[in-house]
């Protein structure tokens, strides 16, 4: 099955594409991910 | 003046100054502190973002190549592997590999800076020094909350790619089970007509490069959908749209294309078996025509599901002309024919499977008819002749003319059954649940000598009151017909017919309704040249479709078309 081993494989232009939304919406999942942590620190700490 | 005062202001012009250098001094200094503080936090925090960035959008020509990547097997399916089933996972660990390399780098250069800017060399180094110290504090106090940041975005990171990854699978499990659900619903089962497994789930071929999706179902491949090597995107399942590409058996040893579109109706598996001779190849050609004839009534249609059949039955009516006599079936497995049926409104994929006389004598010969296990009306074809009962009680000149006719070296019935049986049930078939037709052939040929009138007294007569017992026990309904397998005057015997209703369960409205022509009429199909195949993304060809209301005589057609629907000549009003 699918496994993660050390290479230098490097993802094809088609994989890329196929995978863009997919790591657009992590990032800025991700940036939302940070603010809602840094909000919610911020109130916990205030509270 | 008084001197005391000049101490006194001069001593007050020293403190004051001296006050104001030193907030001078402290302003400066905490202004470099807080400067140092500000940089150190927001390159650590950099440090992960920048190379996130980057890995979002492509822009990653000079970031180090992962340590780390997907491993695909060489025998996976081409397709490219869905972000959150691997990639996600190692996007995580290259940008948090990367991250930690920029975090060293940087510190390295500030070190290096600092190094330089407090030399014992320097004419400056009164001023860089304390500047320098000041600055190094208000770095390592950066520091700190950088590494908070920094963790900050990281816990972000993995929580996002965890979360999503979950919600995705749960998906695709949902998804799966939906589609699952909605087959079972529609009692749909698969099963491939040329190796006669049932199958999970059927391979599909990329409408534009061609290559063989093996397992399309949602996985780490796709949810929703998956993307071909060549790019092209594919739905993952039945209830999102596979039905519309080219199917394939997904076994490889066999990975016989499907054109039929497995898994969109449901299947009814008419196997059919008996002794060598017994007529089982010609009785299901007569089943064919017979059914072509009942779709000329309302509320029946019947179309060829596949371009094998059409190829299969191409000629059946002229087999089925008396003087013709049906060439033996070869012991290799012989795929199944399969017609799309609708009755009523009822839509079935209806298949019927032959094998040779000698594979129903021994369990290997019956080892691997996978599709004995699957029956719910099985159709047991007996040639009286082969009765020791019958041909014995047969008077001499009878004898004589029907001498040539008499199958050789064959089992009694029983044995065929006995043997049948026992295989059927090895193969988990739900024979409470079925029904059997034994089938008498050969009434053309054995004219005044069967008794139609009462098939079960005459079998009981003929000594095969054991088998018909056995067969009671065995089966909820049993149901005996003599059958003459032929054609006369362009219309199929009405035995065969009365069989076919039994079979296919044929209301008795829609089987009573009067036929849309004067006359049967037997519809040949067009000749095949090449099998029906894809020619646009996502659009399937159409199978060459029977006009059963067409006209009562038999067409003759040729077409070299097969994504044209059959055409037959229309009948004159």
């Amino acid at each position: 099955m699918t496994g993660v081993e050390p290479t230098d494989a490097e993802p094809s232009a088609i994989e890329r594409q196929a995978q863009r939304k997919a790591r657009l919406t992590v990032f800025w999942l991700t940036v939302l991910g940070v603010l809602g942590l840094v909000i919610g620190l911020g109130v916990l700490m205030a509270g | 003046m008084d001197w005391r005062w000049l101490v006194v202001i001069a001593i007050t012009v020293v403190i004051a100054t001296s006050e104001l250098v030193l907030g001078v001094v402290v302003a400066v200094v905490a202004a470099v502190v807080s400067v140092g503080l500000a940089v150190s936090a927001l390159q650590t925090t950099a440090c992960y973002l920048v190379p996130l960035w980057q890995m979002t959008t492509g822009r990653h020509g000079d970031l180090a190549p992962p340590m780390r990547s997907l491993v695909i097997p060489p025998d996976s399916d081409p397709a490219v592997p869905d972000y959150l089933h691997g990639p996600a996972g190692v996007d995580l660990a290259h940008v948090r590999a990367l991250a930690s390399d920029r975090f060293e780098l940087g510190w390295s250069r500030w070190s290096t800076r600092l190094a330089g800017w407090t030399h014992w060399r320097r004419n400056d180094r009164i001023v860089t020094v304390p500047l320098s110290v000041a600055f190094g504090i208000g770095l390592a106090l950066g520091l700190a909350l950088g590494v908070l940041l920094w963790l900050l975005v990281w816990t972000a990171h993995v929580l996002v790619v965890g979360v999503l990854t979950v919600l995705w699978r749960a998906t695709g499990l949902l998804l799966r089970l939906l589609d699952s659900a909605s087959r079972q619903l529609r009692n749909i089962t698969m099963r491939c007509v040329a190796c006669q497994e049932r199958m999970p789930y059927p391979a599909y071929l990329c409408p534009d490069c061609g290559a063989t999706h093996w397992d399309i179902r949602p996985g780490r491949f796709g949810i929703v959908a998956r993307t071909c090597r060549c790019g092209r995107r594919l739905p993952t399942l039945l209830i999102l749209g596979t039905a519309e590409l080219t199917a394939r058996c997904p076994y490889r040893t066999c990975g016989s294309e499907m054109s039929h579109r497995p898994g969109t109706l449901p299947e009814l598996v008419l196997p059919v078996f008996g002794a060598t001779g017994a007529g089982k190849t010609r009785l299901m050609d007569a089943l064919v025509v017979a059914l072509q004839q009942r779709a000329r009534r309302p509320g029946v249609s019947v179309e060829f599901a596949d371009a094998s059949t059409q190829e299969r039955l191409a000629h059946a009516p002229e087999r089925l002309a008396p003087d013709q006599s049906t060439a033996a079936t070869t012991k290799g497995l012989q795929r199944g024919l399969l017609l799309r049926l609708d009755v009523g409104g009822r839509e079935r994929l209806v298949q019927l499977f032959d094998a040779a006389g000698e594979r129903f004598y021994t369990e290997a010969g019956s080892a691997d008819l996978l599709y004995l296990g699957d029956g719910r009306t099985y159709l047991f074809v007996i040639d009286p002749l082969t009765i020791d009962g019958f041909w014995k009680n047969l008077p001499a000149d009878e004898q004589e003319r029907l001498s040539s006719e008499r199958p050789v070296n064959v089992p009694q019935p029983d044995l065929v059954y006995l043997q049948t049986h026992d295989r059927i049930v090895e193969l988990g078939g739900k024979l409470r649940r079925s029904r059997l037709a034994i089938v008498f052939s050969r009434a053309d040929v054995l004219g005044p000598a069967v008794d139609r009138s009462d098939p079960q007294a005459w079998a009981t007569e003929l000594g095969l009151g054991g088998l018909l017992k056995a067969a009671r026990l065995d089966f909820p309904e049993i149901t005996l017909f003599c059958t003459a397998a032929v054609i006369e005057d362009g219309a199929i015997d009405p035995s065969v017919l009365e069989l076919l209703r039994w079979a296919l369960v044929i209301p008795p409205e829609i089987a009573a309704a009067p036929a849309l022509s004067p006359t049967a009429a037997i519809v040949t199909p067009p000749a095949i040249t090449a099998a029906p195949q894809f020619t646009a993304p996502l659009a399937i060809a159409r199978e060459p479709h029977l006009d059963l209301a067409g006209p009562a005589t038999i067409p003759e057609m040729t077409t070299t078309d097969n994504h044209a629907p059959m055409s037959v000549a229309k009948e004159t009003p």
